[in-house]
């Protein structure tokens, strides 16, 4: 008797119930080779590198399926068995037992076996799958998806809280480094380089003896307004452009060398060039004219711009006293006046830009301040603020411009809603564009003129700066130094 | 060689025995299919139970249906060992001188009911030891072979224990089972009175010879069985030993001596015979744990803690299967 023939129909039965104890064992080592790969990287704090981890949880679970295929294979002895499980008293294992003794007795005991066998059928073989295999299997891999989910920094000691001055520590030296690359990276000349990184040399000398984080934005603050001045006093344009435009004969160009429009200055000294063309008298007077403004503008003699229009103006001068045919020089003079020009207004724009950059900086870096201490604020402690700097009994609720205008006492408005010419008295000239330290200047820019507030820390800024301003240039008096401290130490 | 012829004879003989007993004997199937299981088997039975449930009526029947000589022997405190192998007599000769003459006691018969038993001395009961294990008597210094087949079907009340001798292990382990005839169902009580108003007397018809017996011992003992069946009657009979390293912890805790090797023979020959007499032609693990209770139940001795805590054998028995049964599936 074929035993294979006879098992065969059982053998398809077990081979499915084989194959799939495999793979949910092979699933469960798979998933937990995942979970141990993806647990080492999350310990040493890196992030689960997905391909290699599906690799691994790849080869896995091919060799364990393998392996696990192979040990439970349907052999003739689990075949057997299985039959016997079902009702045959082991007549099935005893007939493979004795399959090759060749006694009667184990004649006899084949054909009982066979018979039984045969009226067994193989859906009477139920899949025999334990629970704790699927529960484990599933188990595995649920471990094994949230360990692939979880952030790889979990494990991770967490960071120690930053206080106060630490975190306004690491803005500034992070704004300072920023500054640094910025002005390190800009097409500037050397000087102006050097004049930036002294700026940048102060404030970062300055930040150190700051105590708090208004007192800090402050010091930015001052920085900003430096930056400022310096390039208020580089962008000579303006002034010669607006000195220029006084005088008829050269006020388009004025206004497109102010402007620091390209083709307009192409276009005026075109015009000038042809109207001296037309007129030789316009020569002698086109020169004065250039020179009056020049002096006028009171600019530098080594700016580029002014030296450029001097040079314009010397030369149309030699040309009118020389009484020689200057047509032909003529030309090429507009010419290389309008290069220069043109030179200088671009220089001006890529320093305006650059400085532009550094004003962003700066500005970032006050704003993350004055955020920070908003919020190491408790709330209400703003209005309490400003209630001091309004002086006593002014509430702090009355402040955002919510006070109707005239009902404000004096002394007591708002920065942001006060008009000018209505300064309350020591706090800036009577002409609030006058001096440095008037409201007007101080509060340009931060006044909000839609919601017709100013923030309390944007102020506070402000002020501080001035005052450490004064304190540079010695306006204030070592008295009045004492008590300014104390009054920014307690505000701040 | 046995033949299909053999196994034949053996269905139809075992049959026929189990029906003739029946006709003297209501209920307590399962005690007489045991002990036809043991006769068959060549083993010595001790039947338990309360006076009156049919112990000395099964072993009379059995006696009649096997068409056997039998013996009954009542065991009485003033038995004595002469009493049950025999004695030397002095008689005439024919030329009228003394000799010495060994007369044969009840012990020479084919079929031996040991009533009581557990009456008679220690002394009087190691007189079956011999017979039982060796089918001998030794008596004045010569010793003399029973006849084949050779049975002793004690008898024992588990109630009645004064003046009683409890039997010794070594006694105990000859028996190759221990039955419990337990009191009959009320239907089984009305069947026994309404037969026994007609007639005392068995009805059982022979069946059986003695050289049938020995051939059916013999078919038997040419059953297969499997190594894994085979092992597991002994694992079951090694786990009774609480001395051994790997026996489970119940056993550690509830008994305190574990059954000898006959046990392990008594199984395997016994579980033949049932398979065949069930029509099967190998050797199950339900033979062996069908046989297990009669086979070890008077083999292992609880310990103190089984019997306080009111454990019996039988139940000691059924947790060791259950172990056996959790340790297989690991």
């Amino acid at each position: 008797m074929d035993l294979n023939k006879l098992f065969s129909r059982f053998r398809k039965k077990l081979m499915g119930e084989s194959l799939l104890k495999a793979l949910l064992a092979a699933t469960a080592f798979a998933a937990a080779a995942v979970f141990i790969t993806s647990l080492i990287y999350h310990i040493s704090i890196e992030e689960t590198p997905l391909l290699l981890t599906a690799l691994v949880g790849g080869s896995v679970f091919l060799v364990s399926f393998t392996v696990f295929f192979l040990l439970r294979y349907p052999t003739k002895k689990r075949i057997a068995a299985r039959l016997d499980a079902l009702g045959l008293k082991e007549r099935a294992t005893t007939m493979l037992a004795y399959q090759h003794v060749d006694t009667e007795i184990a004649r006899l005991q084949r054909q009982d076996a066979i018979s039984h066998i045969e009226k067994t059928s193989p859906k009477d073989m139920k899949l025999q799958l334990r629970p704790r295999e699927s529960i484990l299997s599933i188990a595995c891999l649920c471990l094994a998806v949230v360990m692939l989910l979880l952030p790889f920094n979990i494990f991770a000691a967490p960071a120690p809280e930053q206080t106060e001055d630490e975190a306004r520590q690491q803005i500034v030296r992070e704004l300072i480094r920023q500054l640094r690359d910025e002005v390190q990276e800009a097409e500037l000349d050397e000087q102006l380089k050097e004049q930036l990184e002294q700026i940048i040399n102060e404030l970062e000398q300055d930040s150190q003896e700051a105590e708090s984080d208004l007192q800090e934005a402050g010091e930015i603050q001052q920085s900003i307004e430096q930056l400022q001045e310096f390039l208020e006093e580089s962008l000579t344009k303006n002034d010669i452009g607006e000195a220029l435009q006084k005088y008829p004969l050269t006020r388009q160009l004025g206004e497109a060398i102010s402007d620091g429009d390209g083709e307009k200055v192409t276009v005026a000294m075109n015009t000038l060039e042809t109207q001296v063309l037309e007129n030789t008298a316009l020569l002698t007077e086109l020169s004065s004219t250039v020179l009056s403004a020049l002096t006028d503008s009171g600019v530098a003699e080594d700016d580029s711009l002014y030296s450029a229009l001097a040079q314009f103006a010397n030369t149309l001068t030699l040309m009118g006293t020389a009484q020689e045919d200057f047509a032909t020089h003529l030309h090429k003079l507009f010419e290389d006046t309008t290069a220069a020009i043109l030179a200088a207004l671009e220089q001006q724009a890529n320093l305006e830009q650059q400085l532009s950059e550094l004003l962003e900086s700066l500005e970032e870096a006050k704003d993350q301040l004055l955020g920070n201490q908003e919020e190491t604020q408790p709330e209400g402690t703003e209005g309490e603020n400003q209630e001091s700097q309004n002086g006593e009994g002014n509430e702090g609720e009355n402040q955002e411009g919510e006070r109707p205008e005239g009902e404000m006492p004096e002394g007591q408005r708002p920065e942001g809603e006060m008009p000018q010419g209505q300064m309350p008295e020591g706090m800036g000239g009577e002409n609030p564009g006058e001096g440095e330290g008037s409201l007007n200047t101080m509060t340009e820019g931060i006044y909000d003129p839609v919601s017709g507030s100013v923030t309390y820390g944007e102020v506070f800024a402000a002020y501080y700066a001035e005052y450490l301003e004064a304190l540079e240039n010695g306006t204030v008096s070592e008295e009045l130094q004492e008590i300014m401290d104390q009054y920014f130490s307690a505000l701040g | 060689m046995v033949t299909e012829k053999d196994i034949t004879v053996f269905a139809e003989k075992s049959r026929a025995l189990l029906s003739e007993i029946s006709k003297d004997l209501i209920g307590q199937q399962e005690v007489v299919e045991q002990t036809a299981i043991a006769m068959i088997a060549g083993g010595n039975v001790l039947l338990e139970g309360v006076p009156g449930v049919g112990k000395t009526r099964l072993v009379r029947s059995l006696g009649q249906a096997f068409s056997l000589p039998f013996s009954r022997i009542q065991f009485t405190p003033d038995l004595m060992p002469a009493d049950v192998t025999g004695t030397t007599v002095i008689e005439k000769g024919e030329e009228g001188q003394n000799i010495l003459k060994f007369q044969k006691g009840p012990i020479f018969s084919n079929i031996i009911l040991a009533d009581e038993i557990n009456r008679a001395t220690p002394k009087t009961q190691s007189a079956l030891l011999e017979a039982m294990q060796e089918h001998t008597v030794t008596a004045g210094g010569q010793t003399y072979n029973l006849d084949e087949p050779f049975f002793v079907l004690a008898t024992q009340n588990p109630i009645e224990q004064d003046g009683t001798y409890p039997l010794p292990e070594a006694q105990m382990d000859r028996f190759m089972f221990k039955l419990l005839m337990t009191f009959p169902t009320i239907s089984e009580l009305t069947a026994i009175v309404n037969m026994t108003q007609e007639s005392m007397a068995e009805h059982a018809q022979a069946v059986l010879t003695g050289e049938e017996l020995l051939a059916m011992r013999a078919t038997a003992k040419e059953i297969p069985i499997t190594d894994e069946v085979l092992h597991y009657a002994m694992r079951l009979v090694s786990a009774t030993h609480p001395e051994l390293a790997d026996s489970p912890a119940f056993t550690k805790q509830y008994i305190r001596f574990g059954a000898s090797p006959r046990a392990g023979q008594a199984l395997i020959t016994a579980g033949k015979v049932r398979a065949l007499m069930q029509g099967r032609f190998n050797v199950s693990y339900e033979d062996i744990d069908v046989l297990a209770l009669p086979v070890l139940r008077h083999r292992i001795k609880p310990s103190f803690t089984a019997i306080t805590e009111k454990r019996t054998t039988d139940q000691l028995i059924h947790q060791l299967l259950v172990e056996l049964k959790k340790s297989a599936k690991k």
